[in-house]
């Protein structure tokens, strides 16, 4: 229980940053994805819970953004199921996972966003689209997570601990 | 190597139906969520990092420039604002007397008629609001506190909201006296969202100063502004001022938009359209100005 209290808050500060302080920082700069990078490489090391985190962090991304409510709670769950389908690859190294995942979700999760945008009647430019913000988040996206790979694993090989414990 | 697990059965299935569920509900209400009581949580957080942010903006932005032109462009870009500002207002005035004069002509050579002065207040709207136009002290000072996560559309949140006053429409004014956006739909208790100019579903009613010549300035998907619908038979030359035209009661008129930068249709349109050289810079706002002037619905 303490550590989905611990996730809840480490969500919401990594949705306040994405929305508070990288915006002001860098402008129209692509901005890193941080609660799909955490949610995303969380999903790819524990499964489930990181859905849970993505749910959360959709939410809460959401309720601070002004396109139609759900679209980035959508946008990371069928991210995160896409990426789950595709983890059938045998990979050198875990890490691999983390990013290959933060890549799919990453995509999915723009793809869905101009689907709802378009269907709230919003034009866009599908090019401009593409090369200012998929593309670019395309590599910002999956080498933050490596960082994000850093934190989140020895917390993943504890709770395996843990729990392997729990279980003798 | 081990492969995430499944601990649940029912907890994919389950996000999955609620994340649909979210969103099926909100494209068939086009109702916004806003977050309600929790901004009085958020505000004070989002207004500190926001701070941290402009900090860490800062202090790399020399990297790009040299520190000590920095703080002298500063200046010169307060100083132009501050007499582009100007210069819209004395315009605008010269161009109000200017019409007041030829209606004093034709008053006086038509002494037989009798006449009623009136400010034009709206056109094709059945009903116009005699509500308060705006006037001097009437608005909020905010701060601008966080940015839209979404890269597709243009808005900013600032920390004021209801308690303040603040209602969907306001206009909202930024450094320099410029129109930079209207208040959005999603209005919580202390914190509101702006709908930027250059944000694609952006549309206002404008005039240009000179030659009065009335249109529309939309934003487009690449975070410019367009000017459009300005008939054929009207004069747009580039650097004419543009101010919104109060028409449709949306806004009050008069406010500064920004300057006619390129014209780009051509002789056989029907319509000219140009592209509009904001009088705001949208990157760097900090504070902003509402003012608490109601739109006619």
């Amino acid at each position: 229980m303490r550590r989905h209290a611990f996730a809840a808050v480490i969500i919401l500060l990594l949705a306040v940053l994405e929305t508070s302080v990288l915006p002001v920082a860098l402008g129209t700069l692509p901005r890193p994805n941080l609660v799909l990078i955490a949610a995303s490489a969380w999903a790819a090391l524990r499964g489930d819970e990181g859905f849970i985190w993505a749910l959360g962090g959709g939410i809460l991304l959401d309720l601070f953004s002004s396109v139609p409510f759900g679209t980035h709670t959508a946008g990371l769950i069928f991210g995160n199921v896409l990426a789950a389908l595709l983890n059938r690859l045998p990979l050198p190294a875990e890490f691999f996972r983390v990013t290959n995942w933060v890549a799919v979700v990453t995509i999915v999760f723009h793809g869905v966003m101009l689907i709802v945008l378009t269907l709230a009647g919003r034009a866009f430019d599908p090019g401009r689209a593409l090369t200012t913000a998929i593309l670019p988040l395309l590599a910002i996206n999956p080498v933050a997570s490596l960082l994000a790979y850093a934190l989140l694993a020895p917390m993943q090989r504890r709770l395996n601990e843990l729990e392997r414990f729990a279980r003798s | 190597m081990n492969r995430p697990r499944s601990s649940s059965p029912i907890i994919i299935p389950v996000v999955i139906g609620l994340s649909v569920l979210f969103l099926l509900i909100s494209l068939a209400a086009q109702a916004p969520v806003s977050q309600g009581p929790l901004s009085f949580v958020l505000e004070p957080v989002q207004r500190v990092l926001s701070g941290l942010g402009r900090g860490i903006g800062e202090f790399f932005a020399p990297l790009g420039q040299p520190a000590a032109s920095q703080s002298r462009i500063d200046e010169l870009e307060r100083q132009i604002a501050a007499l582009a500002a100007e210069n819209v207002r004395l315009r605008e005035f010269q161009a109000e007397a200017q019409q007041l004069r030829a209606l004093n002509k034709f008053a006086q050579d038509n002494p037989a008629l009798d006449f009623v002065g009136a400010d034009v207040v709206g056109i094709g709207t059945r009903n116009c609001d005699n509500r308060p136009v705006v006037g001097p002290n009437v608005g909020v000072c905010a701060q601008v506190i966080a940015g839209d996560p979404s890269p597709y559309v243009r808005f900013i949140t600032i920390n004021a909201g209801r308690l303040q006053g603040i209602e969907t429409g306001m206009p909202v004014i930024g450094g320099g006296g410029v129109l930079i956006g209207r208040i959005g739909r999603n209005v919580s208790e202390s914190s509101a969202q702006v709908q930027l100019l250059n944000d694609s579903a952006s549309f206002i009613n404008v005039q240009l100063v000179g030659s009065r010549a009335t249109g529309t300035v939309a934003g487009q998907s690449d975070g410019t502004l367009r000017l459009q619908n300005v008939l054929q038979t009207e004069v747009v030359q580039e650097g004419d001022l543009i101010v919104t035209s109060g028409l449709g009661g949306g806004l009050p008129p008069g406010l500064t938009v920004g300057q006619v930068d390129k014209l780009v249709s051509k002789e056989l349109e029907t319509l000219k359209e140009a592209v509009v050289r904001p009088g705001a810079d949208f990157r760097r706002m900090e504070a902003v100005f509402v003012l608490k002037f109601r739109p006619a619905s």
